[in-house]
């Protein structure tokens, strides 16, 4: 080797370290740059040359520049991130729920209920008095206040959730575009045998798909050109440099008043496949409340009014008459046509009973098996309703209390329908009685029977007694279950959600402590490359020294 | 393990909002002063709290309905003791009237005290309680007792809760509080036709059949009156073959000569046959025979004054010497007349009740208590109680089989007997204002029964009121038990937390100031 080949090796460590302290200051720069995996330079020797029987190293080069990162972690980072998602989800959704039905703090039912049943109890002891009648219509009107704040409370959570779910759906959408841009980066990157990592996108990609995981859940794999491909429920979210869009319907078992439930891609309903992340979390907490605390805080209601309303109507006023109900009774059951193909028909539905007395309250779906015939269950107990009528084309057939209509012979086999005669419960509950004299507090049609406290105390008992569609509890335990439940639920998302937020933590502490950047080990680095950076300087300047012995001989 | 300053930090900041979360916690509870500030904080000692919450608002719901019943009844009580003290001043009224002695004129100034007496009851017959007539059951704005004290409310009573379930009545109804309910007496007979026979069975005794006049002549209430209370003779087993004894009988009635009546051994010498002399006879006494209807039946013959209430007494002379022995004539009557004689042998006594515009017999079994049944036979057919006899008209009135199927009715009002009282004082009707003594004592039983009931129901509520306090003061317990916080733990919990808050802040700043970079140079 000529004495010039030492100014090509002092060259390729200068080169090589300056590029090492690139390297370092980048990891440095980006220390607290989310989802940065720490690089590091691969050094290698320069082909050796043979001299006098050894091999003599030419310098050095740098062999590529490596990231620290371990694919295990990041699998389990992307499933803890679909638990945690759905966690904080769960929990934010719940404990609003426990807080509009707070208990402890005298916000919920509760109170109203029992100011209620004993304005009964009062006017029992004095029946003719105008002050108790005018104290039972107030308790009666804070009564619906109250519930219809509460219901109003949760359907305006229901609706949020419903908003969210089309803005995490569109939050989708970004991350997925992105995605797919990404691996076209990555895919072009990397393409050819000469393969260069394109650690910085991937770096971001990982970064996105660990965001997607906190927003749903999905399937992946990464293909052997470096591209992944993301599934949800069967279909493709991104597929190479193409991702695929999220959209948000109402399906056949929303409740358009309340907005969008599901979520669709590619023309699927994908909604029941989405089970974490915040998307499921949403999902989830939407049915918890829709389908708990507000179906069972409409069936007290709808309860306070069927009891109250049937002894009330069989009641006499104070002066003698009857007069009909205390509390509204719904002019049309809720009724929903959940069929995926078109029903063919169009149902109504209404309370047989004038005073609602008859009505077991509970929801109903109707199953038409042919065009003539149907069947009908109750959604509670899953028991089948048996129906007065020839269920096959009448118009008057009823159950339950609940008389239907619909046009003949010409349903759809397999067409269903929800019935609810206590989805408006709450939104159409309200106080008839206007005047205190209408109160019906007596049970006989005398008009001086002004001390007949008969139906006030009927009332009163009625509303300490069990009732059987409540499951044979009292009206107030049955509140209490309610805002119990609210508890439960919300105690448990909170635990899981503790869980969940630690182990996320131990697993992104696991991931900082593989691809982390540790600034004491870049500054003994940067000393390291420094020094070698100094020590290649000096080689030069040794052999220009030399060189210049050589001239000058 | 690699520890990278990053997850330093990272470690830090969720510390720290792990300990900030609790200090908040500790916080609230501090300020509030209650363990659970929300359902989750403990679902199942939340649902307890509710429920003790909800019996805590319905105690104190029942414990007003108690203190509303406990009123009413205290006044009601009252009006009762009033109610005994105006029955007690028409009782020494009555003792007073019924002394022979009294004149016609002392006899109607009683009257008019009897009348204000009368009053006095009508007024605490309508007392109002919160403004409402308290008596007249659910008519409370009906005034419960007309000015001539006939009822005008209903029976109904007022119920409260008192406890889950639990009613009580809180009122009591005039109905029943302003009546004797141990006696049974007729509708007003006044103009009603009495003919037939009456069959009267008191207890288990056997009945006996007892002839009014005979024919189609109707009998006044007095009459039937004197005919169940008239004294009877021994049963004989026949009226017309057994002799029963010969001599003479002397009947004297009040201040008409005494009639001498003659019984010898050929044509007289029955039972019917006495009966016959004596009524044929110019005594103004009647004599009549009583079937028992017993196995085999048996006859009794009564005596009864022509007119009714007159006093009357038989003489009789035995032609076997001894006229106080139990054989011969003096077998079947005596001299004095009611020696050898049984008092209502069927066991029911009738009184005549009078308030001078209606005429009402009442009936009362000797044995108070007893159940008795009056058959009717008004076409003397020897068949009682046909569908005829029992639609009370004429003598069907006194119909009476059970407490269901009765033409009685089974009380007489305290307004009734006053009225009767002050009738009989007016009429100077001696026997009238015995029976008088006799309604108003059982009218102050059934005053002391009332109140009684009254003060029992009273006592009741304070119990329950006591022990209705007691669960509160349980339940309130209960309640803190589940609900409150301990502030002392909770404060020591604050302090703690505040202090390692402090540790970390001082070693994550020892920590976090000092890097490799420090120290070059």
């Amino acid at each position: 080797m000529s004495l010039l080949g030492l100014f090509d090796i002092g060259k390729s460590a200068l080169a090589t370290s300056q590029q090492a302290l690139t390297v370092v200051s980048n990891n440095i720069a980006n220390a607290n740059t989310p989802g940065y995996s720490r690089q590091e330079i691969i050094m290698e020797i320069t082909n050796p040359v043979e001299s006098g029987g050894d091999f003599i190293g030419r310098g050095v080069h740098t062999g590529g520049i490596r990231r620290t990162f371990d694919s295990v972690i990041h699998k389990q980072l992307i499933s803890q991130k679909n638990n945690y998602g759905k966690s904080t989800t769960l929990e934010q959704g719940l404990s609003f729920v426990e807080q509009v039905l707070n208990e402890a703090q005298g916000l919920g039912l509760s109170n109203s209920l029992n100011d209620y049943s004993n304005a009964w109890q009062d006017l029992t002891s004095d029946p003719d008095s105008k002050a108790a009648r005018t104290a039972l219509l107030e308790k009666s009107k804070a009564l619906v206040q109250t519930s219809q704040s509460i219901e109003g409370s949760i359907t305006d959570l229901v609706k949020r959730i419903k908003g969210r779910i089309e803005d995490v759906a569109s939050d989708v959408n970004t991350l997925t575009s992105n995605i797919a841009e990404l691996n076209d980066k990555i895919i072009s990157v990397e393409a050819g045998a000469n393969s260069r990592s394109a650690s910085m996108f991937r770096d971001q990609r990982e970064e996105a798909m660990r965001d997607l995981a906190e927003l749903m859940d999905y399937d992946w794999y990464e293909d052997s050109d470096g591209g992944v491909f993301v599934l949800a429920g069967g279909q493709s979210l991104v597929s190479g440099n193409s991702s695929y869009n999220l959209s948000t319907q109402i399906d056949a078992t929303g409740d358009t008043a309340l907005g969008s439930n599901a979520v669709y891609l590619n023309g699927t309903n994908i909604t029941s496949s989405i089970t974490k992340g915040e998307l499921g979390g949403l999902i989830e907490v939407r049915s918890d409340i829709e389908d708990n605390s507000l179906h069972d805080l409409r069936k007290l209601v709808a309860t306070v009014v069927s009891e109250t309303n049937a002894l009330h109507y069989a009641g006499y006023d104070r002066d003698g008459d009857t007069t009909g109900n205390f509390f509204d009774v719904q002019s049309a059951v809720y009724v929903r046509d959940n069929s995926t193909a078109s029903s063919g028909v169009t149902m109504t539905a209404s309370i047989v009973d004038a005073s609602q007395g008859s009505l077991v309250n509970d929801e109903y779906t109707l199953t038409f098996s042919s065009s003539t015939a149907y069947s009908v269950t109750n959604n509670r107990t899953g028991a089948s309703v048996s129906v007065t009528g020839d269920l096959s084309s009448s118009t008057t057939d009823t159950f339950d209390g609940i008389t239907i209509s619909f046009n003949a012979s010409t349903a759809t086999s397999g067409s269903t329908f929800l019935i609810s005669p206590l989805r408006n419960a709450i939104a159409d509950f309200g106080v008839t009685v206007t005047d205190t004299d209408d109160i019906a507090a007596s049970d006989s049609a005398t008009t001086s029977q002004t001390g007949n406290n008969v139906t006030a105390l009927a009332i009163a008992d009625k509303m300490k007694s069990n009732i059987s569609s409540l499951g044979s509890v009292t009206m107030e335990d049955f509140y209490s279950s309610i805002v119990t439940e609210s508890g439960t639920l919300s105690r448990s998302a909170l635990g899981s959600l503790a869980f969940n937020g630690n182990l996320m933590l131990e697993l992104e502490s696991r991931r900082q402590s593989v691809s982390g950047v540790s600034l004491d080990e870049e500054a003994a680095n940067m000393i390291r490359f420094q020094r070698a950076f100094e020590a290649g300087a000096r080689m030069i300047n040794i052999t220009d020294e030399l060189l210049e012995l050589v001239i000058n001989l | 393990m690699r520890v990278t300053s990053f997850m330093l930090f990272d470690e830090f900041t969720s510390s720290l909002k792990k300990k900030f979360e609790e200090l908040a916690k500790v916080s609230s509870q501090i300020s509030s002063g209650k363990r659970l500030t929300k359902p989750s904080d403990d679902a199942i000692s939340m649902k307890e709290a509710m429920a003790y919450k909800v019996s805590l608002n319905s105690i104190d719901q029942y414990k007003r309905n108690v203190d509303q019943g406990m009123s009413r009844l205290g006044f009601a009580e009252n009006q009762m003791s009033s109610v005994e003290h105006v029955l007690q001043s028409a009782r020494e009224l009555a003792i007073a009237g019924s002394d022979a002695t009294q004149s016609n004129e002392s006899r109607d100034a009683a009257s008019s005290v009897a009348q204000n007496l009368f009053n006095e009851m009508l007024n605490i017959g309508n007392s109002k309680f919160n403004n409402k007539y308290m008596f007249s059951g659910f008519s409370t704005n009906t005034a419960a007792f007309s000015s001539t004290g006939a009822w005008q409310g209903d029976t109904n009573d007022m119920n409260v809760y008192i406890d889950e379930s639990v009613t009580q009545t809180i009122n009591l109804n005039g109905n029943t509080a302003f009546s004797d309910t141990t006696k049974y007496m007729t509708a007003d007979l006044t103009g009603a036709t009495l003919t037939g026979t009456l069959q009267v069975a008191v207890g288990s005794g056997d009945s006996m059949d007892i002839p009014l006049k005979d024919g189609s002549t109707a009998a006044t209430p007095a009459e039937i009156r004197d005919y169940i209370n008239a004294p009877m003779t021994k049963a004989y087993a026949d009226t017309g073959t057994t002799a029963v004894g010969t001599g003479t009988l002397t009947i004297n009635v009040g201040t008409n000569d005494p009639v001498t009546i003659t019984f010898d051994s050929t044509t007289t010498n029955t039972l019917a046959g006495v009966r016959d002399a004596i009524n044929s006879s110019n005594a103004a006494v009647n004599a009549r025979i009583a079937t028992v209807n017993g196995s085999p039946a048996t006859y009794r013959m009564f005596l009864y004054p022509t007119t009714a209430g007159e006093g009357f007494s038989v003489d009789v002379a035995d032609t076997d010497g001894n006229n106080n022995d139990t054989s011969g004539l003096s077998a079947l009557l005596h001299t004095d007349i009611k020696s050898n004689l049984t008092e209502n042998p069927h066991g029911l006594q009738a009184f005549v009740i009078n308030d001078g515009t209606e005429e009402r017999l009442m009936f009362e079994p000797v044995v108070k208590g007893t159940s008795f049944t009056i058959g009717v036979d008004e076409d003397a057919d020897a068949t009682f109680n046909e569908t005829a006899e029992t639609d009370a008209t004429g003598l069907s009135l006194l119909y009476h089989a059970s407490s269901t199927t009765t033409n009685l009715s089974s009380s007489i009002t305290f307004f009734q007997i006053m009225n009767h009282f002050s009738n009989s004082l007016s009429n100077n009707d001696t026997k009238g204002i015995q029976t008088s003594i006799m309604l108003l004592d059982g009218a102050m039983d059934s005053v002391i029964d009332t109140t009684a009931d009254a003060g029992s129901r009273m006592r009741y509520l304070q119990d329950h009121s006591n022990r209705l306090e007691d669960n509160e003061i349980a339940y309130i317990q209960n309640l803190s038990n589940v609900e409150d916080a301990d502030i002392a733990d909770a404060a020591s919990e604050f302090a703690k937390i505040q202090t390692a808050l402090e540790a970390m802040r001082i070693t994550s700043i020892q920590t976090f100031s000092k890097s490799l970079f420090d120290f070059l140079g």
